[in-house]
């Protein structure tokens, strides 16, 4: 499980930089447009849109797990995620008002369906599905903020796909410590299921009977041979 | 030179089966690995609780463990029962593999569980329980043995394959220096059943 004063110093760190960007878009919206990546690409457009969404699957599966995980650590993560993705997505919907895009109010179809998927696990199931979902969502949802930065038109924009990349990439880090906690960070590389050697033992010594009788009568029919080979000689003239 | 007669050739035959009895103690790869990648859906799934091995009546206990930070995946403590690695899939997951470690033995409590997977064949059954109850059977399709010298294919461990159970457990000769068998058996099998 993570440490509570890991995962406070990550809380406060998260909250730094998302009071942060909170802050920046605000100047951003205050200040006059410039010249200069000022309007909207049809990228940034689908950017909002696309974090938007993510967002609030992200929102949903933090409010599911916070009732539902065994682990007290996913469920405290959880909580986080939700707080967090909520802050995020305020900003978004300001740009989104700002530039007059239109946003779902649902995830998409490929994140509610994945969501679905968690809804029959239960216990330890359910904790391993929901952070492995979870990471693989959040590494998609870097790729897209990854692409917003480097070829996004508005500046307000890219500083918001930045202040995500930020946000997520904690939720990365905290989901590999949650895993590794889980035991599932990676697949095992060897496996410890024998330390007496007794089964072995068994297993030769329940072979060493039918062994020794096969032998006996092995040398037993030898010998018939011997004493046969023995008496053709002395009958042959 | 006169050949041996029928006598002869038996008793030969008698011996040198005797001689592989005591020596060929290892096991050997048997049938078929379980391909083929899933359809996901949604799954209705839980964590195994339960497993009835093949020629076995009582229902041994399943309980959940993890990967160590040294990639060891160790067994509970508990010789008789056998764990469940929770990051792989649970039972009735539509994709990936079911994995279920058990001991072969242990120093101070003999024999364990998985020992009966020394004498596991393709086409025998086995039973898993889960947690709510439902079970799913499954049929083995084939064994493999690996050395431990390496490390274990992470192939047996894919998320993607088509559902399937692996049992694994130690095989091999023991060292009585390092207080370790010197291979890794993984008994494959696929479901035959829904969980039901």
């Amino acid at each position: 499980m993570i440490s509570r004063r890991h995962a406070g110093v990550r809380l406060a760190t998260r909250a730094a930089v998302i009071a942060g960007a909170v802050a920046l878009a605000g100047v951003a919206l205050a200040a006059p447009a410039s010249a200069a990546g000022t309007s909207t690409s049809a990228g940034d457009e689908n950017w909002l849109v696309a974090a938007h969404q993510t967002n609030l699957a992200e929102m949903a599966a933090g409010r599911d797990a916070s009732r539902y995980a065994n682990d007290r650590g996913v469920r405290g993560f959880a909580e986080d995620l939700v707080t967090e993705h909520a802050a995020l997505d305020q900003k978004i919907i300001e740009l989104a008002k700002k530039y007059d895009v239109f946003l779902p109010k649902t995830p998409t179809t490929a994140q509610s369906r994945a969501l679905a998927a968690l809804q029959g696990k239960e216990g330890e199931a359910y904790d391993t599905a929901w952070v492995k979902a979870r990471t693989a969502s959040h590494r998609q949802a870097q790729a897209l903020n990854q692409r917003e930065i480097d070829t996004g038109n508005a500046a307000d924009v890219r500083t918001a796909a930045r202040d995500t990349r930020a946000t997520e990439q904690d939720h990365l880090e905290s989901l590999s410590d949650l895993a590794a906690d889980l035991g599932i960070s990676h697949p095992p590389a060897e496996v410890t299921g024998g330390t007496g050697g007794q089964a072995a033992a068994q297993l030769a010594a329940s072979r060493r009977l039918p062994a020794a009788i096969l032998a006996v009568i092995g040398l037993a029919l030898i010998g018939t041979e011997l004493g046969l080979a023995r008496r053709r000689r002395r009958a042959a003239p | 030179m006169r050949l041996p007669g029928g006598f002869g050739v038996a008793g030969t035959i008698c011996l040198i089966v005797a001689g592989m009895l005591v020596a060929h103690a290892q096991l050997g790869d048997t049938g078929e690995v379980p391909g083929g990648r899933a359809h996901s859906g949604p799954a209705d799934s839980t964590p195994p609780a339960g497993i009835r091995l093949p020629g076995g009546h009582e229902d041994v206990p399943v309980v959940s463990i993890g990967v160590a930070g040294s990639g060891q995946l160790e067994p509970p403590e508990e010789v008789r029962h056998v764990g469940w690695w929770r990051g792989g899939a649970a039972l009735g997951d539509t994709a990936g593999t079911v994995v279920l470690a058990g001991h072969v033995d242990a120093e101070r409590q003999g024999v364990g569980s998985f020992a009966a997977l020394w004498h596991a064949k393709p086409g025998q059954t086995v039973t898993v329980r889960g947690a709510d109850h439902r079970t799913v059977r499954y049929r083995i399709t084939g064994t493999r043995v690996y050395p431990r010298t390496a490390s274990l294919p992470a192939s047996i461990f894919a998320g993607d394959a088509a559902p399937r159970l692996a049992l694994i457990t130690c095989a091999g000769g023991f060292d009585r220096r390092t207080r370790h068998y010197t291979d890794t058996l993984v008994v494959y099998a696929v479901p035959i059943s829904t969980p039901r």
